[in-house]
């Protein structure tokens, strides 16, 4: 399917509806972040994309472009909306991500790599899980989550050869991408939140999203 | 009365907690292992039994769930274990809890509320065990090279690095180090990396 | 007699909503702008009776927006719109003299009630 034919089938009117429920998603997802776990997020409105999933990597790397190298995170969601979620943040961030929890439990140094990439796998887990989860919610539909990755720096280096996931890695599928970027208020760090979903999604998409607006 | 079958049939572990953390559902495979049965630990809180649940992380994260909607995991490589249980197998001498690796997520009612929280067990020891005498194996074995100049340290360890990317990095360096005490219930042990040392140590 | 009413808002989507859910039973005369600086620009020209303001806009913000609307006309009545309640942005946005913070999605009550709130209907 080529771009126009994937735009078709998902009009300018299903993005802006879209745009506008993950506004809304995000904006209680960061209330209840700062409410429940202390982690106070600014976020900006979320842009809605479409491109090839081979073209994926390549896009956020670009968009993203920092001097730093780049940590991310992959999670993969399924629901009747489904997709992979994926957090990107400049690695000198990582400190200040991780120093979100004041664990007075641990048993291992603050310096241990493994509790490092723990650290960074709950902050993935719990931002993706309460954006996608509102997103869900307003959508009338329950989601479950696998176990976040670190996506490999070899992968992340590299964007053009690698395929991004073996559910997206038909190069000639479109995906629907959705973007926002989030500022942690007290840490001076910012990162990237991309929400991508194959094709499989879009028709349950479009009947959702002409839902969410009926009810009003 | 199918599903309760399956739930005290399947090979895992299954434990369901109201938002105020008691237990409502303890499956067959949990009473096993634990010792305690379904009757008497259901209504009590999960820190009545397993204090050790009380700690800012857990808390957080079962918050996460009931808020959210998400779902947490245990990695065993974090965690060693959330419920302290005796390995399954008899023959296991050098592992003195089963191996865990565990989810948490959310249940909800028929208006979509979440009301309950499920945490899944899954004993993960023989794996673990396999993933232990083999990074153990390849230690050793790079250490002859080592000691024979046929192989460079700094070459080693890049090896090392490649094909234990969470936990090797220190292994070289840590080589001496005494063994930590495993009995020790701490919920985080960086275990691959404190018995490659000690299995290094040992065949010097 | 009619109000005017100014909706400010990047969203096309959350501004028809914002319009289904205006009280059925009143007249308004609605003006519309999609990001801060119009909607400041807006104000000036048509002086509404009540603005309705988002909070997340491109090219000027809803906080920013709302501190030159309050020099132009500090008794001018202006309910925020917006789904990220955080109590820091609430005590904000209070402060520089919004009259309520309504959550998104709107409803047709809470509007009604804002609206009444306000001695706009």
């Amino acid at each position: 399917m080529n771009t126009s034919q994937a735009e078709s089938t998902f009009s300018q009117n299903d993005a802006n509806i879209l745009e506008e429920v993950m506004n809304i998603a995000f904006g209680k997802a960061s209330a209840d972040l700062a409410r429940v776990v202390d982690i106070r997020i600014l976020l900006t409105a979320p842009r809605v994309e479409f491109l090839k999933a081979d073209d994926l990597l390549q896009w956020i790397k670009q968009d993203t472009k920092t001097d730093d190298t780049l940590n991310m995170i992959e999670q993969n969601f399924w629901g009747k909306y489904t997709g992979s979620a994926f957090l990107a943040f400049p690695s000198s961030a990582s400190k200040g991500l991780i120093s979100l929890f004041d664990d007075d439990d641990l048993s291992l140094g603050a310096e241990s790599p493994l509790l490092e990439k723990e650290t960074l796998l709950e902050v993935g887990n719990i931002l993706i899980g309460a954006c996608v989860g509102k997103v869900a919610e307003l959508l009338d539909d329950n989601v479950s989550f696998s176990p976040p990755r670190l996506v490999p720096q070899v992968v992340i280096d590299n964007p053009s050869t690698t395929a991004i996931s073996s559910k997206l890695n038909d190069p000639d599928k479109m995906a629907i991408m959705i973007k926002t970027v989030f500022n942690f208020e007290d840490k001076d760090v910012k990162g990237f939140l991309f929400l991508v979903a194959g094709e499989e999604s879009m028709q349950w998409l479009k009947a959702a999203l002409k839902n969410f607006v009926a009810k009003f | 009365m199918i599903l309760n079958q399956i739930l005290d049939s399947i090979d895992l572990g299954l434990v369901i907690l109201d938002r105020d953390f008691r237990v409502r559902y303890w499956n067959r495979w949990m009473a096993v292992h634990s010792g305690i049965p379904f009757k008497e630990i259901k209504g009590a809180t999960i820190f009545d039994f397993y204090p050790h649940f009380r700690n800012k992380k857990f808390l957080r994260n079962f918050r996460a769930v009931v808020t959210f909607g998400n779902h947490y995991f245990f990695p065993q490589k974090l965690y060693g274990y959330i419920f302290p249980f005796k390995p399954e197998s008899n023959f296991v001498s050098e592992i003195n809890y089963m191996q865990q690796s565990c989810t948490m997520g959310p249940l909800r009612n028929e208006k979509k509320e979440i009301e309950y929280v499920y945490i899944s067990v899954n004993d993960v020891t023989e794996a673990y065990i396999y993933e232990t005498n083999l990074a153990s194996a390849l230690l050793t074995l790079l250490e002859k090279y080592v000691d024979k100049e046929e192989i460079p340290a700094d070459e080693a360890q890049s090896i090392l690095d490649e094909l234990l990317p969470t936990s090797s990095k220190e292994v070289l360096a840590k080589h001496g180090k005494p063994p930590k005490d495993k009995d020790t219930h701490t919920i985080i042990g960086d275990q691959l990396v404190d018995i490659l040392s000690e299995i290094a140590g040992t065949n010097r | 007699m009619s109000k005017k009413l100014l909706v400010v808002d990047d969203s096309p989507v959350s501004r028809s909503i914002i319009k289904k859910c205006l009280p059925k039973d009143q007249e308004f005369e609605l003006y519309e702008a999609s990001d801060g600086r119009q909607g400041l620009e807006k104000f000036q020209e048509v002086r509404p009776d009540a603005t309705l303001l988002d909070l997340t806009m491109p090219v000027m913000d809803g906080f920013e927006a709302l501190e030159e609307i309050k020099k132009i006309a500090p008794d001018a009545k202006v309910i925020v719109l917006t789904a990220d309640i955080q109590p820091k942005a609430y005590e904000k946005v209070m402060a520089l003299g919004a009259a309520m913070v309504i959550p998104k999605p709107p409803s047709s009550e809470a509007l009604a009630e804002g609206f009444s709130k306000i001695g706009l209907i």
